[in-house]
């Protein structure tokens, strides 16, 4: 048989349940911790419902904050019980479905705290609502809700390996480029500030630590997935993975994640020690039984496709002209973690339509730190910001001609220079369309 | 995992061996000891003297004759122009027991706010209500002192003086001042410790929050002692010289060139410490030290050009050397603000958040 066709045969072999089942419930229970956290440090009063604007993602304008305020609350309730939901497998699709809408909405809210992670997540949760998670070791089928199922399909249990490997060999082959390699840049700026820490405190401060973390960031990323699926390197590889995720987790300020990587990471052990686990803690109840799950065709193609994307997606930066760290061009979406020390500071200024004269905004006004911070430095976030101004003067009765900004970027710590020319009227652009306007890098 | 890790350390080494790299940024900087030269020599001193200035002009108060003279009002004029000065170096820093805490505004806020609302301040002393329990800070603090003892002209204070309300009123304000820079002079000796001892690089650590002081404070002369009066803010129609602070006395030019000074001998440190130094120790942190030298000699000629007059009278008259200080200032916020905060690895945003 050739071997491609053997291939594609043993995407069906029947496979345990156990290792989804796992993923089920430690990505409920995250999920609940990581929405329980965000609402008890007080995040959904100051990072959301405190912003007088939002960032929009190109496509997604239409998702607006709601309306009353209050209501947001009421998401992160939501996301709450729905991840109970998901995590006990309790009225599973419809937990899963709300899981993955409400985080997805509060992702969508405002560009400026996108982050790679929050759109793993995002597609974790997606391909969760998909799966049949809930067939084994759930309280549906305790309930009687639903069958059990004692297989899946084989692709089906692979699917998360397969996007968790996308995330990683991607986010390390982003890191084969000379800054990073060569330069040890940025964890030449990022990491001496953690010196004073105690016990490793001394190692930041060596000379050739940024190499050594880049070089072995680097190399963890790009293999990893692959000592996790092989059988005999797979123990020594899940104890990297802790100490890895344990180590950016104390050194960078990265919140929640490093707990959920090494949470999801789980899903690469075979079904049979997820058994064992499983039994250990939920006795017979974790018993596999049922019958076999079988899936209609159309389901592979969807998911073919969904692969496919996900493959092509993060390189549709090269279709873009000029330095990639410096205009961002396909940046977003992209596994592109930890790459860039990149800040800016910008200067807007109005000029009214009936006087002429020109006014300088104070951002500190409209903007959260965090907004200014991150709006700085992308230039579509910088028109975007430009346009929102046009609209909050006109609203107050100031009619506006033209929004200037004098804007200076840093990149990789080296001396900032002029984004673009100070005199461009942004009104006239399209957050949507790639910045030409831009000077050239440095 | 042993083969990733002995690769990697042969590839470390490979690298390492072809040029000798330029090392960690602000490799064996020891922040502690900024933090404490910081502390020692440029917060608690400021607040100690601001205390005693606040004190000596309590105790004027105190001594106020009920039919003063112009003797006595020349006297308790040069104290409170004493204690504004002190004020710009004290009012920057605004940490630990001067930071924001509950329904206490941070320190500049707190005793500092600018322009006064005259009518507020008219119609608390004419009510007799002294108790400040309220949110109008417009009402009190430095500049309403300021204009109970300058606005008019000597004959007009000094016969308002001899009233009962408006000296009750006067001592009221005088007393919170002196109470609330004492708190914080008393309060910073003990806070010092755990001060130092923060000598992480994260939100909330003494470093991060000493930095977005600074930052604050520039931002603050430059936006509402400057651009605020100038007219230069979106939404304003024309120059509002009124806006100055220190209107009443006419001081702001004074105090504007206090308040930079402060702000640039916190940049500076003494040579061996202080950002400069941080700066220095760090990967690239030499270009952006020229850089950042250049233009404060640029920014300190504009001062110097703003001459010693009345900032109200300058924006009216000839407002141009005032314009071009504040352009310089505004050039100079990206070396302060993105290209420091990016070389050093500090966060300038408030508080901690999820990251990549």
């Amino acid at each position: 048989m050739n071997p491609l066709r053997q291939a594609y045969r043993s995407l069906w072999q029947p496979a345990s349940p156990a290792p989804l089942t796992t993923l089920r419930i430690v990505t409920g229970l995250v999920m609940l911790v990581g929405s329980l956290r965000f609402w008890s440090l007080g995040w959904i009063e100051t990072n959301l419902l405190a912003a007088q604007l939002q960032f929009k993602y190109a496509g997604f304008e239409w998702v607006q904050m709601p309306e009353p305020a209050w209501l947001l609350y009421a998401v992160f309730g939501a996301m709450v019980l729905a991840s109970l939901g998901v995590m006990l497998g309790y009225r599973y699709r419809l937990s899963a479905w709300l899981l993955w809408g409400s985080f997805t909405y509060v992702e969508l809210l405002d560009l400026t705290w996108y982050l790679n992670h929050y759109y793993f997540i995002s597609l974790l949760l997606l391909l969760l609502a998909l799966l049949p998670a809930h067939r084994h070791l759930s309280l549906d089928v305790r309930l009687g809700r639903v069958q059990p199922f004692s297989s899946l399909p084989g692709w089906m249990v692979a699917l998360p390996r397969w996007q968790m490997g996308i995330l990683y060999v991607y986010a390390g082959m982003a890191k084969i480029q000379s800054d990073w390699l060569l330069e040890a840049m940025p964890m030449r700026l990022w990491l001496p500030a953690h010196s004073s820490e105690p016990l490793l405190g001394p190692l930041f401060a060596w000379t050739y630590t940024p190499w050594l973390f880049s070089w072995a960031g680097m190399l963890y990323d790009c293999t990893i997935p692959f000592w996790l699926s092989w059988r005999k390197s797979r123990p020594w590889a899940y104890l990297t993975v802790i100490v890895f995720h344990g180590l950016t987790g104390w050194l960078f300020q990265i919140g929640m994640f490093p707990v959920v990587m090494i949470a999801i990471t789980l899903v690469f052990f075979d079904a049979n020690t997820h058994l064992h686990w499983q039994k250990r803690f939920f006795g017979s109840w974790a018993a596999v039984q049922g019958a076999a799950f079988r899936v209609a065709r159309p389901w592979v193609l969807l998911t073919g496709l969904y692969l496919a994307f996900q493959l092509l997606f993060p390189w549709r930066f090269v279709l873009y002209p000029g330095d990639f760290f410096w205009t961002e061009a396909g940046y977003r979406f992209g596994w592109r973690v930890m790459l860039m020390e990149k800040a800016g500071t910008a200067t807007f200024y109005v000029t009214r339509a009936d006087n002429e004269r020109e006014g300088l905004v104070d951002n500190a006004e409209f903007l959260l730190p965090h907004q200014e911070k991150q709006m700085a430095m992308q230039p579509d976030l910088i028109v975007q910001y430009a346009h929102w101004l046009k609209q909050h003067y006109e609203k107050q009765g100031v009619p506006v001609a033209k929004v200037r900004a004098e804007v200076y970027v840093t990149l990789q710590g080296k001396p900032s220079s002029l984004y673009f020319d100070p005199q461009l009227n942004l009104l006239e652009l399209n957050p949507r369309t790639y910045p030409h306007w831009l000077y050239p890098a440095p | 995992m042993q083969r990733l890790l002995l690769l990697s350390l042969l590839l470390v080494a490979l690298v390492g061996c072809k040029d000798e790299p330029s090392g960690p940024s602000g490799q064996g900087f020891d922040r502690g000891q900024m933090l404490a030269y910081y502390a020692d020599n440029h917060i608690q001193p400021a607040y100690d003297s601001l205390s005693l200035a606040a004190q000596e002009l309590h105790s004027r108060l105190l001594g106020l004759a009920t039919q003063p003279q112009s003797g006595e009002l020349t006297e308790l004029r040069a104290a409170w122009l004493s204690l504004y000065l002190r004020w710009q170096s004290a009012s920057i820093y605004n940490v630990g027991p001067a930071a924001e805490q509950g329904l206490r505004k941070r320190l500049a806020e707190e005793l500092g706010t600018f322009p006064v609302s005259e009518a507020k301040i008219e119609q608390y002393l004419s009510a007799g209500d002294t108790s400040f329990a309220n949110f109008d800070r417009d009402s009190r603090g430095l500049f309403a002192i300021e204009y109970l003892l300058y606005k008019g002209t000597s004959t007009e204070v000094l016969a308002r003086l001899a009233q009962t309300p408006v000296r009750n009123y006067l001592m009221a304000l005088s007393n919170r001042f002196k109470s609330e820079s004492q708190r914080v002079a008393n309060e910073w000796r003990p806070y010092r410790a755990e001060f130092v001892g923060s000598t992480g690089t994260s939100a909330g650590s003494s470093t991060v929050q000493l930095y977005n002081e600074f930052l604050l404070s520039f931002e603050g002369l430059k936006n509402f002692k400057l651009g605020l009066p100038l007219g230069l803010r979106m939404g304003q129609n024309q120059a509002e010289p009124q806006k100055v602070e220190a209107l009443y006395s006419g001081a702001s030019l004074a105090g504007i060139a206090r308040q930079w000074q402060a702000l640039e001998a916190f940049w500076r440190g003494n040579g061996s410490t202080g950002f400069k130094a941080y700066l220095l120790a760090s990967a690239g942190g030499n270009e952006l030290v020229n850089r950042t030298e250049q233009q404060l000699l640029v920014i300190n000629a504009r001062l110097a050009a703003c001459g010693t007059g009345r900032l109200d009278s300058l924006i009216t008259t000839n407002p141009q050397p005032a314009i071009e200080l504040h352009t310089e200032l505004q050039r100079n916020t990206r070396f302060f603000k993105s290209d420091l905060s990016s070389l050093l690895g500090l966060t300038i945003t408030y508080s901690s958040g999820d990251g990549d």
